[in-house]
């Protein structure tokens, strides 16, 4: 911790060498949740240069009110919404589903993190955005609607049918998992 | 605000990637890299114009100063050949008397196209003046030098101590003023600034300064030139095994047109820093000559998209056609990648020789400056503006562009302002550049560097 101290002090006198460490330390974690906010490595990356130079720039502006780690998560998060914002009305909306309650957790601890990361990559633009800021940030539909500029009900739309497409993807997975080892 | 009514498929998911991390390509960070860079050279920009404007302010100043100088000194030119003593005519005060006897003065008004008027208006009314000049109150209006000429005077009855009074102010001669009986220790600057100084000719004095300077160096505006050793190097992919050619076929020359157009950028000039002693002799009071030792910290910037890696060590070094074409060596190969700021860093020790002849002696002393230096290269580096370059040191003599030593000329405007007798403040805008080529022949360009800056130093007369 005294040494994220002083690479912080040290990005905020502009010193090349802390910028290239708080990097380090932190990049790949940022990459994973660009790669959420995003369909391909490539934008994920795109989204990680543009966070971090934003980080670069406003680190004069880091208090330390909250850790430094959740400060550049944040930045990377709305760079991601900024990327995505345009393609968030391209995907027509749907009415809000009974959610399947049969599913549970065991699905998802069976699977991989990188199958994980591509089926979440794999929804469409919106509701992908929707599912990581509801299910994975935390974030309630009231905030992301105020996030996002949309409605509190398209929020909700867009989660559960994100949260659909992930269960029937996670179903057709396991079926097919089973099959092979039957 | 968290959610933590979430069901345990979200949270399943949220622990499954809680942690997880995906290394981000190299690309990443030398795109965050060129970026930041691009900020700090604007920023550079910024402080650079900062300082030239200051720069430009400080000579508008010195050279308002000395064009009111040369005023003053065409002035006193002037004083000193075409002097006529003149006479001055004073109109004397005027003199009150009043009913304590006492005398107060009231002062002429004095003009030159009303003088003879006043004097025509005394003869006429020289002889009636005081007897009939009695105001309301009782007061006696008198001229002084009519009390002096006058016999009425001796008929008034406060005539004689007036008399006495008079005889003090007006002494027959200056050697019969009063002498003060308290010692002068402090004299107004502005009271005595215009007191000629004492010329002391063919007097040889001793001087020392010190200095500091920041200026804009230039190894050389037109070395864009990029010499490619074909067979030892070529351009490739970078991370991909590096090819050596021999021949000259058409692909391998568009390669080393394509490193020709990646690495061979103009350098630029930079900020650059000086410091140093020297050591004078006034030979008389128009001619100096110095000598001493400066050193100074120069550099030059450029860009380039090409590195050179070594295969040994698959270590990247900066590369650029111009600086370091010397570097290039079996072991080494060119390969292209995304742009970067490179930066020639110089480190020298100057002996210079001065002669300065003074063509303004007044408050401010100005003077032309000319001379020679030998310079002596300490140390050359080629530095990328990246972490994963690593620096260049030409420090072996069969990798050196530049000579060890070369000399230049020097030609500046030096103004001083003398202070507390023995000390001198001044600033001396410089242009330094060197007499001949100062590469090696092991380079393929040539260079001649310019330094244009600003000195300021503090001089001890001995």
């Amino acid at each position: 911790m005294p040494r994220t101290k002083e690479l912080i002090k040290g990005c905020q006198k502009g010193d090349r060498k802390s910028q290239y460490e708080l990097y380090q330390q932190f990049s790949s974690g940022m990459l994973a949740i660009a790669l959420r906010y995003s369909k391909s490595t490539l934008e994920a990356e795109d989204i990680l240069q543009e966070g971090f130079i934003k980080v670069f720039e406003n680190i004069k502006k880091f208090r330390g009110e909250s850790s430094i780690g959740y400060w550049i998560k944040r930045i990377i998060i709305n760079t991601a919404l900024n990327h995505q914002r345009s393609k968030l009305y391209l995907y027509p909306m749907v009415d809000v589903e009974d959610l399947k309650e049969g599913m549970t957790s065991m699905s998802v601890d069976n699977l991989a993190v990188e199958d994980l990361m591509n089926l979440i990559q794999g929804l469409p633009t919106g509701c992908q955005v929707i599912f990581n800021l509801y299910a994975i940030e935390g974030y309630h539909h009231k905030e992301i609607a105020e996030m996002l500029e949309i409605s509190i009900g398209t929020s909700k739309s867009q989660y559960a049918r994100a949260r659909k497409i992930l269960m029937e993807q996670l179903e057709k997975q396991s079926k097919w998992g089973n099959e092979r080892f039957q | 605000m968290k959610d933590f009514n979430k069901d345990k498929f979200n949270s399943a998911i949220e622990r499954k990637l809680a942690g997880a991390e995906v290394q981000p390509g190299s690309s990443v960070w030398e795109g965050i890299e060129a970026e930041l860079l691009k900020q700090d050279n604007r920023r550079m920009q910024k402080k650079a114009s900062f300082y030239r404007n200051l720069a430009a302010a400080v000579i508008f100043i010195a050279l308002i100063s000395i064009y009111f100088n040369l005023q003053d000194f065409a002035y006193r030119n002037n004083q000193e050949s075409t002097f006529l003593p003149e006479k001055i005519n004073i109109l004397e005060d005027r003199l009150l008397l009043d009913r304590n006897k006492s005398i107060s003065s009231i002062p002429a008004v004095n003009s030159r196209n009303k003088q003879n008027d006043s004097e025509q208006i005394g003869e006429k009314t020289i002889g009636n003046r005081l007897s009939n000049e009695k105001s309301g109150n009782g007061n006696v209006l008198i001229a002084s030098n009519e009390i002096e000429r006058s016999n009425l005077l001796s008929t008034d009855e406060n005539a004689l101590p007036i008399l006495e009074k008079l005889e003090i102010r007006n002494p027959a001669s200056l050697s019969e003023l009063p002498k003060l009986d308290y010692k002068i220790e402090k004299v107004s600057y502005f009271a005595v600034s215009n007191v000629d100084k004492v010329k002391e000719r063919s007097t040889v004095r001793w001087n020392s300064n010190v200095n500091v300077g920041s200026g804009n160096f230039n190894p050389n505006s037109e070395i864009t030139e990029t010499p490619i050793f074909s067979t030892v190097s070529t351009l490739n992919n970078a991370g991909t095994n590096a090819r050596t050619l021999t021949d000259q076929s058409s692909a391998t020359s568009q390669e080393r047109n394509a490193v020709e157009d990646l690495s061979s950028a103009p350098m630029k000039g930079n900020m650059s820093f000086t410091f140093g002693l020297n050591l004078g002799v006034q030979l008389n009071d128009r001619w100096n000559i110095k000598s001493g030792v400066q050193y100074g910290a120069f550099r030059s910037t450029s860009s380039s998209s090409t590195v050179l890696r070594d295969k040994n060590s698959d270590k990247l070094y900066p590369y650029h056609g111009a600086s370091s074409s010397t570097e290039i060596s079996d072991g080494r190969v060119v390969n292209a990648i995304s742009e970067y700021e490179l930066y020639n860093d110089f480190q020298i020790i100057t002996f210079p020789l001065m002669l300065s002849y003074k063509i303004i002696d007044s408050k401010f002393d100005v003077s032309l400056v000319g001379g020679i230096s030998a310079d002596l290269i300490l140390r050359n580096t080629l530095k990328g503006g990246s972490q994963q370059i690593n620096e260049i040191e030409f420090n072996q003599n069969d990798r050196q562009s530049y000579k060890k030593v070369f000399a230049s000329s020097i030609a500046g405007l030096d103004i001083s302002y003398p202070f507390a007798d023995k000390y001198a403040i001044s600033i001396m805008p410089t242009f330094k550049k060197a007499l001949s080529n100062i590469t090696t022949e092991n380079a393929t360009f040539d260079s001649t560097p310019a330094f244009l800056g600003l000195n300021m130093s503090l001089t001890y007369m001995f």
